[in-house]
Parts: structure tokens; C-alpha cells; sequence
């Protein structure tokens, strides 16, 4: 009885599951189709859902325009710095906000949460200034720097911490443990699932920020895919399908990796499991 | 005894700044300063380039006199109203079904993820199509249970409708991450036990599910929040300036984005950053200060 | 409490780190001091990435003759590029050379980031300014100097499908056409059923009415910009005219073209005319199935059509001027306006060399986008324009949707756009 309920409940689930997914991925789809378009028929209205022939084309013009590997180590090293520094400095900040309690914490760590609060475009001008004067303008470093610390990753953090079991600091406080101990020796280990979600956000702002580096930095060979992309684009016309042959090889390293971020996930559930 | 809880908290405050204080630094250095120049700029009559000059609360008058504020102001709480609330039950939704156990797990978490990698030129190629009068695929499919569908772009009834669907449609892959992520931490026994107990599934998720997932719930209605309220990219990609509906879907970014950018009145754009700036402040002070009703820090009981 | 800060180190490792990394590669940039046989390279900035090439082989051509001046063109999306811009002058960073629009003149020549040069067209100077159409020389001028050389300029004309031309047995447009033909052919063009519709009116200044408005032998404002003159019962019959397309259902409506642009429109032959740039050939000829042609746009109290001329701007602070300057007035030059001429992306400038522009695209009569410079008009680019503009646009667009009545509404617009350009007197 409860087995046939069970199983018609999945079944509701899962077409709900496939019509939600269809929603989500028709853009990405439209990109794969149009990417082996010609521009010919990539001006159709209504699109096409369908290209005449698969032609590589696009392809190997837009590789060829572009220098795709620069682009991708560019990518690959300020997602990595920022990723790094983020993640550990927002475990950091959000522990001691969570846990620590001086007077002005909550004080601070509105202050923390702040930047959220205004438009990303303001800060444009200012960090720029900034970069050129210490003489950073053009260099990898300055794709970095305004994403080393993590308002969102501090916040996300600070969540997870305040819902760790108190009991677990007291023991080792009784052990007499230092608080940089507890912090790497028994918070960090918990926190591994909010810190892989903390790395899979700031790798993806880090990827999709397309206006900073084209502001910072002027040389094709110091951007990162997201602008480099931008280039494509032209004052009055596009070609759609060189763009979005550009954005496919630009989106499938990160469904790679999110794919082997997932896992960790996966990983984190029998970990999580087995605390309590 | 006493002397050494005193040691103890020394040490406990003294480590918790220097934890802080690297991000702190950052944050002050990278982007409190901006925002603190842009409070200066609100009070003057900053152009693109050139000396500003102070001009005093001019810019904030001339802002409460401006009905296109008015509107956009509405507009944003109106779409930061619906979509926050909806987007984040629907994510919340698709994180509890992916995160059982079931066929495909990791795919169907990668497709939902999908519109969050996707190129913003096809994002907004296709849902303008979708959203077409006379081509698109939703009054197609309208007409054929008998509707005639709206103009969902051009009018200015359906303008903002149109908007919080893609908006919503776009931030679920986002939030069903972190909500993901929260489930983890509930542990799996609690349901085991549940389960013994003859708990329904419905009420497993009340009882155990939404208290254990409170402080990640809290932390993507917080910024649920915020972002909703700086709505632009959206409006941005689908309405054209020369839609008849534009200032049915003008956000106050988007004001803010045209003032500094376009129009180049760097101060009044600022007044309308700093506007917003204490909107934002003043709902996420109400949001902290009602967490304590409703979210349960295991830490802290 | 030492024992408390065991872990200090190895924290501190971490953060300094992060603070470490901004000394990385900063001490890249060197400078060199300016002597006319050193060895330089210019930086030179553009915003169209479809004009590259050109512009390379421009430079090529340049250091070809000055083997001593290197150039390296480097492209900023025009989607970024005046933020780009502003904050490179901010910071005293721009480029030596970069593209300049007519619209931005006055921001940065009033925010004395450009380079005057006035002198390089006097006498002697090497530059005479009559090479060139007289509207995108003053359009490049700020206070009766001149602040960037001329580079190449669009213009519009009236384009059509002559597949449907043909289809509806319709002549197609020509220089004899006024505006009674041209609403008489959207008559006879517009096929309901078949979803073809005989004309596009958008609402849309520079790619439908100003054109409108400058052929009804009136203007936005007065020369020198300080009077708002669009309540005129010029303005108000050039509006009626352009509306009346959309009124007799020759032309899709406002609320269409929210849905579907102009040139989707145009290029899936859903539509006969419009009135489009010349620098549309590459996307419009690239259609295959659609065989279009270009007139120029129908004749009303005189021709016209708007122009916008863009040019070649030196950074105030270079720290090249001679090479600078000297890179400019190449670029300016007849030899340099005939490469770009032969790249096809843009008409240059410099008169007589637009023939090879011509010749890129055999199937249409680009000659008519070059004639059209000898009727072009400008808004007049003032501070108090970019002010303006939006609310004027927003208020054309109301009575485009049949909103507001084109009489009183324009005479009300009027008063608003006269009191934005006093406030920025």
C-alpha cells in the first residue's frame, strides 16, 4: 500500500523535476544551437531551434580570434586567488562573528555586510583609482584583489557557525585548547560543505565579472574569459554565433568543475552524517 | 579561577579580531572608502569628470520631487515583495527534492544550476523570445487551451510580471546551492528517528528540516533581500529605452545606473545609491533583529 | 598566553599573503621621456571590435614611415568604454590616442583631459578641416577648439526588401520619391495576412524621426543649442507624419517593437522598409534569403538625414605628444581614410576616399549613404543634451504609443526640455 503511494509521489517528483530542468536549460541549449549556426541563420525571427548542418566553423574562428589559453589562465588564476583567500578568510571572519562575542561585533558585522548593499557599479571608479595608484592597472593582480575578502562568504559562514553545537568548543576549551585550535582543528573540518559552497560562489562572481577586468586591465592577455568575450561584441552589430561559440568554450570548464565541486558535496553528507 | 575566565576571554576577543581583521581590512580599504566618497558625491553636482561641488541636500530634494523615483521605487519593492518570498520556496523545494536520494541526483543539480553559468546574451535572446506576442512559445502554448496572451514585454500591466519571472528563474540556481548546502549539515539519524516514530514526510520537514535549515534560510532571505532591491540586469536585458512600459519597470539601480552612466549627474546618481543604501540598511536591521523569532542556532541553546 | 597564539603565524602567513600579492608585477610600467628618435609604442584605443583590423593596418601603414612609432590597438567594448574612459582620465591613465564621439566632446574637453588641436588645422598645420563634412568637424569641437580630427562618420537611408518589393509589384524607392510616395508604397506593401507590414516607424530618434524632423527643414533646437524648439508646428507635422505609419497599421506598433526589434523585423521580411544605418550592410547582407536595397530616405521640404561623425582624440597628459600628434594627423590623412575605406567597416572621413567603402558592397547602393553626408544633421552635443535627451525621448515615446496627442504633447515637452537646458546653463 504505502509502497504504490510512495512510488506515484516520486513519479509526480520526477516529471516536475524534468519540466523545472527543461526551463532551466533551453538558453544554454539556444547558445549550443546557435553556436553552429551561420549568421545567416542565426538572424532568423523566430530563431531556429535547429542548425542546417553541424559546421565547426564558429569554432575555430572564434579560437583563432581570441587567445582563448591566455584567457583561460587569466580565469584560472583569479578565480584561484580569490577562491583560496575568500574561503579561508570568510571561515576566519565568520567563526569570530559567530562565536566570539566583544562588544561591537554585531556593530561590525553590519559594517561586513554593507558592501552588498549599493550598487557593484560604484565602486568601479574608486578601486580603479586605487589600482593605478599603486601602479596595479593592467596586471592579474588587480583582477584579484577586489575579490580577496568576502562579504557574502563572511556571511554564509557566520550562519553555519552559529549552528554548530556549543558543546563541541566546550570540551576542547576544558582541554584547553587555544581558540586558533579549535578554529583549524575542530571548526574547519565541519565547515567543509558551506566552505566548498563559499569557493563555488566566489569562483562564479570571479567568472562572470565581465566589467571590472575590462576597466582595470586593457591587453587582450590580462582578461579573463567573461571579458575577453566582451570583445566580440561590436559597437552596432553582433555575430551571434561566433559569441556564443565563444560562450560555450568559456561555460563548459565550469560545469566540469561544478560537477567535481558536487561531489564534494556528496562527500560532505556521510561526513556530516557521521558527527553527530 | 576567576583570573583565568578573564585570561580566557582575552584570549577568545584577541583572536577573534585578528580573524576579522584581514576581511575587515579588505572590505574598509575596497569598498567601504567608495561608499563613503559616494556619500560625499550625493551632496554635490559631480559630472562625469571635473571639480564637484557641494551643493548640499539639493540632489536629495530634487530626488523626493522626481515621480520617476516614486515609481521606481515602488516598482523595486513590488518585485523584491514577490520574488523573494516565491524564489526562495521554490528553491527551497528543489534543494529537499535533490537532496534525497534518488536517480540522476547530480545531473539534475548540475541542470539547475545551468541558468546561473548561462551567457546573459542568451539568457535574454531566448526568454525575449519566449515572452514574443506573436512568436513566442508561451502564448503559443496559451493558445492552445484557448487564451489569448498578453504582450508580455510592451505592456506595461505585464512588464513587471514578465521581470520577476526571469528574475526568479535566474536566482534559483544560486539559492538551491546554499540550501543545498545547509541540508547537509541536517543529520540523517534525526530523520531515522523521525521516521520510527511515524512521522510523515510533511512533518519531518516542519519539525526537522525548517529549524535545522533556519540559519541558511535566514541567510538566503537576507540576500534574497538585498539583491532583489538592486533589480537591474534584468530590466536592463529585456526592456529596450524605447518600450512603451519602460517606466513600469524601471528599478531604482536602474535610475542610478542611467543618471551616473548615461546622463553623466554622478551626485544625483549617488543620492539615489545612498537612497537605496538606507533602504536596504533599514530591512536587513528588521530581518536580524526578527531572526531571533523564528531562526534556531544550534550553537546557541 | 603565548601558548594562546600558537597558531598566530601561521594565520598571519595567510592574510599577509593576500596583502603580499598586490606586489606582484606591480612595478611593470616604465616611462620614458619624449625625444623624437626614441623608440615608442602608443597605446591607441577603440571601441569597435569589427574595426580592428583596419585600424592595424592603418597603424601599419603609419610605422611603416615612422619606424620609430609603434602602434598597439586595443579594443574596449563601447558598452564599457566610456566608463572605462572616465576613469582612465581619472587617474591620468588614458591611452595616448583613442576613438572620441561627438557626444562626449564636451565631458572631456571641459574636464581638460584632451589634448587641443587647434593648431595641427591652421595654417601650416597639416589638417584642413574642409576635407571633411562640416558636420562631424563641428561636432568634434568644443568652445571653437578642436579637440579630436575626423575619422569617418554614418549616416542613414532608407533600406528595403525587394523581395517584396517585386512580390507587391511596387517600383522600388529612388531619389524622386517624397513623402507621399514613400506612404503610398506602405500602403500598398503591408500585408496583413501575411504579417508583412510596409514600413518600420520605431521610436527611435537617430534611426527614424529626427530624420523625419531635420526633412521638415526644422531642428531640435536653435544652432547654438540653447533653445528647445520641438513644439514648432514643424516638429509636430514631421511626428504626425512618422506616427501615421503606426496609425494606419503600415508599421508594427510601439508595444510590438518591445517584443521584436526593427531589424529582426527587417531581416526575417516581415517588413519592406526601414530606415537603417550604414553600418548595417554586414548584418542585413549576410541574410540570404532576403535581397535588399538601400535609397536614400524620401525626400521631404529638403533632404536629410542624421550624421554622426566620431575622431581621433590625444590624451592631454600623453607622454608622447610629437609621436601622438603625429599618429593623428596620418590617421586623418588621405592615405590612412583609404585603407579604412578598403576594411569596409566605417566611411571614412576624408573626401573622395569613401569609393572603395562603396565598392564592399556591390548589391546595394552604398553611394547613397555617402551622399548623404552633403544633407547631414546633428543634435546639437551640448551638457545640457545628454540632460535632456531622456525625458524628450521618454515624451516621443508616449505619443508614439498614442498615450499623449503629438500637438499638446510636444508643446508641453518644450517647456520641460527648456528648463533642463537652463539648469545647465
Amino acid at each position: 500500500m504505502s509502497k504504490t503511494k510512495f512510488s506515484t509521489g516520486r513519479l509526480v517528483m520526477y516529471i516536475l523535476l524534468i519540466l523545472g530542468a527543461l526551463v532551466m536549460i533551453i538558453p544554454f541549449i539556444w547558445s549550443i544551437v546557435t553556436s553552429f549556426q551561420t549568421l545567416d541563420e542565426s538572424l532568423h525571427f523566430p530563431p531556429k531551434m535547429w542548425p542546417s548542418h553541424w559546421d565547426l566553423a564558429n569554432y575555430t574562428n572564434v579560437w583563432k580570434a581570441l587567445p582563448f589559453p591566455k584567457f583561460f589562465l587569466n580565469t584560472f588564476l583569479m578565480i584561484l586567488w580569490r577562491v583560496i583567500f575568500a574561503t579561508f578568510l570568510s571561515a576566519a571572519a565568520g567563526y569570530a562573528f559567530a562565536r566570539i562575542k566583544f562588544p561591537g561585533v554585531n556593530a561590525l558585522f553590519m559594517l561586513v555586510l554593507i558592501p552588498m548593499m549599493i550598487p557593484g557599479q560604484v565602486y568601479t571608479l574608486p578601486q580603479y583609482l586605487l589600482m593605478s595608484k599603486l601602479h596595479l592597472v593592467n596586471t592579474v593582480t588587480a583582477l584579484v584583489l577586489p575579490g580577496v575578502a568576502s562579504t557574502f562568504g563572511t556571511f554564509l559562514m557566520r550562519q553555519f557557525f552559529m549552528g554548530v553545537p556549543e558543546s563541541l568548543e566546550e570540551a576542547a576549551i576544558l582541554d584547553g585548547a587555544s581558540t586558533w585550535q579549535i578554529f583549524t582543528k575542530i571548526m574547519l573540518p565541519l565547515a567543509k560543505a558551506p566552505m566548498v559552497s563559499v569557493a563555488i560562489f566566489t569562483g562564479l562572481f570571479a567568472w562572470k565579472d565581465l566589467m571590472w577586468p575590462l576597466i582595470v586591465n586593457q591587453d587582450p592577455a590580462k582578461m579573463p574569459l567573461a571579458s575577453g568575450l566582451a570583445l566580440l561584441q561590436g559597437q552596432y552589430t553582433t555575430n551571434y554565433p561566433q559569441l556564443m561559440a565563444g560562450s560555450v568554450i568559456a561555460t563548459i570548464p565550469m560545469i566540469i568543475l561544478y560537477v567535481i565541486f558536487q561531489r564534494q558535496f556528496i562527500a560532505g553528507i556521510a561526513q556530516t552524517g557521521s558527527k553527530e | 579561577m576567576k583570573f583565568s575566565i578573564r585570561k580566557r576571554d582575552r584570549e577568545r576577543v584577541i583572536w577573534g579580531l585578528i580573524l576579522i581583521a584581514p576581511t575587515l581590512l579588505f572590505i574598509l580599504v575596497m569598498n567601504i572608502w567608495p561608499i563613503l566618497q559616494t556619500i560625499y558625491l550625493s551632496f554635490t553636482n559631480a559630472q562625469s569628470l571635473g571639480n564637484p561641488q557641494w551643493v548640499g541636500f539639493t540632489n536629495y530634494l530634487a530626488m523626493f520631487k522626481d515621480p520617476d523615483i516614486g515609481r521606481a521605487t515602488l516598482n523595486t519593492f513590488i518585485y523584491a515583495i514577490v520574488t523573494v518570498p516565491v524564489g526562495t520556496l521554490l528553491s527551497l523545494i528543489v534543494a529537499v527534492f535533490l537532496n534525497q536520494k534518488l536517480k540522476g541526483r547530480s545531473i539534475f543539480r548540475t541542470l539547475y544550476f545551468i541558468p546561473v553559468i548561462s551567457a546573459p546574451a542568451a539568457v535574454a535572446m531566448v526568454w525575449r523570445w519566449l515572452y514574443n506576442s506573436k512568436f513566442g512559445l508561451i502564448n503559443y502554448g496559451l493558445s492552445l487551451i484557448g487564451i489569448h496572451g498578453p504582450n508580455w514585454i510592451g505592456d506595461s500591466k505585464y512588464v513587471l510580471i514578465s521581470i520577476m519571472i526571469v528574475g526568479i528563474w535566474s536566482g534559483l540556481g544560486y539559492n538551491m546551492i546554499i540550501l543545498l548546502g545547509g541540508l547537509q549539515d541536517v543529520p540523517m539519524t534525526y530523520y531515522e528517528a523521525a521516521e520510527m516514530d511515524g512521522a510523515s514526510k510533511v512533518r519531518q520537514f516542519f519539525t526537522i528540516t525548517i529549524p535545522l535549515l533556519s540559519p541558511t534560510l535566514f541567510f538566503v532571505l537576507t540576500t534574497s533581500i538585498i539583491s532583489a532591491m538592486q533589480i537591474f540586469d534584468t530590466i536592463f536585458m529585456m526592456v529596450d529605452q524605447n518600450n512603451p512600459a519602460l517606466s513600469n519597470a524601471r528599478s531604482l539601480v536602474y535610475l542610478f545606473y542611467n543618471d551616473t552612466f548615461v546622463n553623466g549627474n554622478r551626485g544625483y546618481g549617488a543620492a539615489i545609491a545612498v537612497f537605496l543604501l538606507i533602504i536596504i540598511l533599514i530591512l536587513t536591521a528588521i530581518q536580524m533583529r526578527l531572526q531571533r523569532k523564528w531562526v534556531y542556532y544550534g550553537g546557541q541553546d | 598566553m603565548k601558548k594562546g597564539f600558537k597558531g598566530l603565524k601561521a594565520f598571519l602567513a595567510i592574510a599577509l599573503s593576500a596583502l603580499a600579492v598586490i606586489g606582484l608585477a606591480g612595478c611593470g610600467q616604465k616611462s620614458s621621456s619624449d625625444d623624437a628618435n626614441k623608440k615608442v609604442t602608443l597605446n591607441f584605443t577603440i571601441w569597435d571590435t569589427n574595426q580592428k583590423k583596419g585600424m592595424q593596418q592603418m597603424a601599419a601603414a603609419f610605422t611603416k614611415k615612422n619606424p620609430n612609432i609603434k602602434v598597439r590597438v586595443t579594443v574596449t567594448p563601447w558598452d564599457q568604454y566610456w566608463t572605462k574612459l572616465q576613469a582612465a582620465a581619472s587617474g591620468d591613465n588614458l591611452a595616448d590616442v583613442f576613438w572620441m564621439h561627438p557626444s562626449e566632446v564636451y565631458t572631456f574637453a571641459a574636464g581638460d583631459k584632451l589634448m587641443d588641436l587647434t593648431d595641427m588645422t591652421k595654417n601650416g598645420g597639416g589638417i584642413n578641416l574642409k576635407n571633411y563634412p562640416s558636420t562631424v568637424v563641428s561636432g568634434l569641437e568644443y568652445q571653437n577648439k578642436v579637440y579630436a580630427l575626423p575619422k569617418d562618420y554614418s549616416t542613414l537611408a532608407l533600406w528595403y526588401n525587394k523581395t517584396l518589393f517585386d512580390k507587391a509589384g511596387v517600383k522600388y524607392p529612388d531619389k524622386t520619391w517624397t513623402w507621399d510616395t514613400w506612404q503610398e508604397a506602405a500602403a500598398k506593401l503591408t500585408d496583413k495576412s501575411k504579417g508583412v507590414y510596409g514600413m518600420l516607424a520605431p521610436n527611435d530618434g537617430q534611426n527614424f524621426y529626427w530624420n523625419l524632423i531635420w526633412a521638415n527643414g526644422t531642428d531640435l533646437t536653435n544652432k547654438s543649442g540653447t533653445k528647445s524648439i520641438i513644439g514648432n508646428k514643424g516638429n509636430i507635422d514631421a511626428l504626425n507624419y512618422g506616427i501615421s505609419f503606426i496609425k494606419k497599421g503600415y508599421s508594427p506598433s510601439t508595444q510590438d517593437f518591445a517584443n521584436t526589434k526593427p531589424d529582426q523585423y527587417f531581416e526575417s521580411g516581415k517588413a519592406a522598409m526601414t530606415i537603417a544605418g550604414s553600418w548595417m550592410p554586414a548584418e542585413y547582407l549576410a541574410v540570404k534569403n532576403q535581397k535588399f536595397g538601400v535609397a536614400p530616405i524620401p525626400k521631404g521640404k529638403r533632404r536629410a538625414s542624421d550624421i554622426a561623425g566620431m575622431g581621433y582624440a590625444i590624451a592631454k597628459n600623453t607622454k608622447h605628444p610629437a609621436q601622438a600628434k603625429k599618429f593623428v594627423k596620418f590617421m586623418a590623412g588621405k592615405e590612412a581614410n583609404i585603407i579604412q575605406a578598403k576594411s569596409g567597416a566605417a566611411i571614412p572621413a576624408y573626401k573622395d576616399t569613401q569609393s572603395a567603402w562603396v565598392k564592399q558592397f556591390p548589391s546595394i547602393d552604398g553611394q547613397a549613404f555617402v551622399d548623404a553626408a552633403d544633407y547631414g544633421y546633428s543634435p546639437v552635443f551640448t551638457k545640457a543634451f545628454q540632460q535632456w535627451n531622456t525625458p524628450y525621448s521618454t515624451g516621443i515615446g508616449d505619443m508614439f504609443a498614442g498615450k499623449t496627442p503629438v500637438a499638446s504633447g510636444s508643446k508641453a515637452l518644450q517647456k520641460q526640455v527648456q528648463a533642463k537646458i537652463d539648469a545647465n546653463k
